[in-house]
């Protein structure tokens, strides 16, 4: 198990720790923005930080799809599956992707350079097919972008 | 209300302000909470979230009820399928949306508020973020608004990939830190909301039409649209259209007119063969319903729902199975598993959708999806277990043969 | 005093204290509503959705056992 840095999180949880469990999803936001996910000992001071029980915290962290509890790649693709995205086919740029990135075997120490994941209806209907990618918007996608 | 969107880019405070942006909370903050909320009722606006609640009874409700700090939302955590026009007010037009929030604020008598902007709109919440600031400079949010002793400074916070978190006690726990389980109505967010407080929760379109209201009165506002469904409408129209994307129009417009003269017909000059109307918890049209006019009643009328303007568009080439797969698919991805109903029925409704569209659909199976449609839409605690079936239950009325075996 | 309330369970009448739960009120008149995740002391009721009863006028299915009972309410289970 890599050694993780906690230096980047004290003053994460310095901001956030006063206002107590309200303040969980800004935090653990901030956190997959700094580490890319959410590290073991990270949630164990996260819980700590803001008083709240350690299988709570992972509750939330699984319920909600944006936050990760593996290392996933450096860059991570969200491409719409829904109705209207499948039919301007997304379901061809999916494919190409998956293709084209080498599979990474789990348990190799470095983080693979891209995740692609499916992602439900990203409400860029108007401009589909429609991905994510680090979170900006990319619309009328094709195989050529 | 759309007047300041496609630009290709947000409204600043200065641009909104030449627009004639702001001239409300001057208004209202003359005028008592009472009479804003009269205002409000009789401009006849309902929720634009697809529950279509009448907007100035929930203000008057929350107004009324016992319990302080009050809150209010703005419910930006938009993800029903084939919807983005709050993605568009939110990105083009941020300070039409805060200003309906304002409204909203001293209207309930809320000192506190939030806007939750779902996890995926990174662009959206920069784009509001820097609205508020914008607007906390001047005096438009902030302490002492515009020299009154009304103060209020929404808070924005951030959904995570849910979209359970859509419906309005989901996100009140999402909010508390939790996990995005809705709770069980009644008590209703006005008496018992955010933190167990009065809390009036709209949608952003609906805040959206706040300061139209207020600032050129109600009797303007009915002016546009119909009697029973005054107000102009946005509507997200995608799929085979020539050209997709968001349209205001009064209520009362035929479908055909938006479809054909706005946008643009068929692509490809296909033939058409269903719209979908209400997002994924909807109905389809058919080429019967061209002429039917874009209004709650008359929707209901014919079967539809207008729910939240959602029209998707598939032309005569289009296989619905696998639009119904897809469906199927996203709410059982996303119900949140609080009740059985729900969470068993949204996974067999998968189950059976992946026999039938691999045209391996058993004997019964039709009989099958409408009986666990109709236990999910009666018996399921929310919103979304109570419309997961919705779409398949029509075109099972629809277009049956999809869903029978191919020896039948 | 507390308000004595009047519904009918199953076209039967049956009388009730303001306040009462439908579930409770079945079982004094011996209709008994399966219930799976209720229990007396614990908050987190109406989730697994069995005890579900149809309430005339309501647009969707009750939970019996928190669904309070009001004058003129015609129950079916």
């Amino acid at each position: 198990m890599p050694e993780v840095d906690l230096a980047p999180l004290f003053p994460i949880l310095e901001e956030y720790k006063q206002h107590g469990r309200t303040a969980l999803l800004p935090v653990l936001h901030a956190v997959q923005e700094k580490y890319g996910y959410i590290p073991a000992a990270v949630a164990t001071n996260v819980a700590k930080a803001l008083n709240t029980p350690l299988a709570d915290i992972y509750g939330v962290i699984d319920f909600y799809a944006l936050f990760y509890r593996q290392p996933v790649g450096k860059v991570v693709m969200h491409v719409c599956a829904d109705p209207v995205c499948a039919m301007a086919g997304a379901e061809g740029v999916m494919k190409m992707m998956a293709s084209r990135l080498e599979p990474v075997s789990p348990g190799l120490q470095e983080v693979a350079a891209v995740t692609v994941e499916q992602s439900p209806c990203l409400k860029l209907c108007e401009m589909a097919p429609a991905l994510l990618i680090q979170g900006e918007a990319i619309s009328h996608a094709d195989t050529q972008t | 209300m759309t007047a300041n969107c496609g630009k290709d880019h947000p409204t600043r405070l200065a641009e909104y302000l030449e627009q004639g942006g702001y001239l409300a909370p001057q208004k209202v903050l003359q005028m008592s909470p009472e009479a804003v909320i009269k205002e409000v009722k009789a401009s006849s606006l309902v929720g634009r979230g697809g529950a279509s609640f009448p907007t100035g009874l929930k203000l008057e409700l929350a107004a009324k009820a016992d319990g302080q700090p009050k809150y209010v939302v703005c419910n930006a955590d938009e993800a029903e399928p084939g919807t983005f026009k709050d993605r568009i007010m939110l990105e083009d037009d941020p300070h039409r949306v805060l200003e309906g929030i304002l409204i909203s604020a001293y209207a309930a008598g809320a000192t506190r508020g939030f806007i939750y902007i779902r996890g995926e709109y990174s662009y959206a919440y920069q784009v509001v973020s820097q609205a508020v600031l914008e607007a906390l400079q001047v005096g438009y949010l902030g302490q002492n608004i515009l020299g009154s002793n009304f103060s209020f400074d929404p808070e924005l916070r951030r959904g995570a990939g849910a979209y359970i978190c859509g419906e309005e006690t989901a996100l009140f726990e999402s909010i508390e830190g939790k996990r995005g389980l809705p709770r069980v109505k009644p008590p209703f967010p006005a008496t018992s909301g955010l933190f167990g407080k009065p809390t009036a929760i709209n949608n952003v379109e609906t805040l959206a039409n706040l300061p139209l209201i207020l600032s050129k009165g109600a009797a303007f506002y009915r002016s546009i649209g119909t009697e029973k469904s005054p107000c102009p409408k946005l509507f997200c129209l995608s799929g085979d259209v020539e050209r997709p994307g968001l349209y205001e129009v009064p209520f009362g417009v035929t479908f055909r007119h938006l479809l054909y003269d706005l946008a643009g017909g068929l692509r490809s000059g296909r033939g058409f063969k269903a719209a979908f109307f209400g997002g994924a918890a909807g109905a389809f049209a058919t080429i019967e319903h061209l002429y039917v006019h874009l209004s709650f009643e008359d929707l209901r009328t014919a079967g539809l729902l207008l729910g939240s303007g959602v029209i998707t568009v598939f032309d005569e080439t289009r296989d619905l199975s696998d639009t119904l797969l897809r469906l199927a698919h996203f709410f059982a991805e996303e119900s949140c598993g609080k009740c059985y109903p729900c969470q068993i029925g949204t996974q067999r409704q998968h189950e059976i959708m992946k026999r039938i569209a691999a045209h391996q659909a058993l004997p019964g199976d039709t009989a099958r999806l409408q009986e666990l449609i109709h236990a999910m839409t009666a018996a399921s605690l929310c919103g979304l277990g109570q419309t997961a079936g919705s779409a398949i239950l029509s075109a099972i009325q629809n277009w049956p043969e999809l869903f029978k075996p191919s020896f039948e | 005093m507390p308000d004595i309330i009047h519904l009918t369970i199953d076209d039967q009448p049956v009388t009730a204290a303001a306040g009462a739960t439908i579930l409770k009120t079945g079982q004094q008149v011996d209709i008994s509503i399966p219930t799976m995740c209720f229990h007396d002391y614990c908050t987190a009721n109406a989730l697994c959705r069995i005890c579900v009863v149809e309430v005339e006028g309501s647009r969707t299915l009750v939970p019996a056992c928190i669904g309070l009972v009001s004058e003129g309410m015609k129950v079916h289970t």
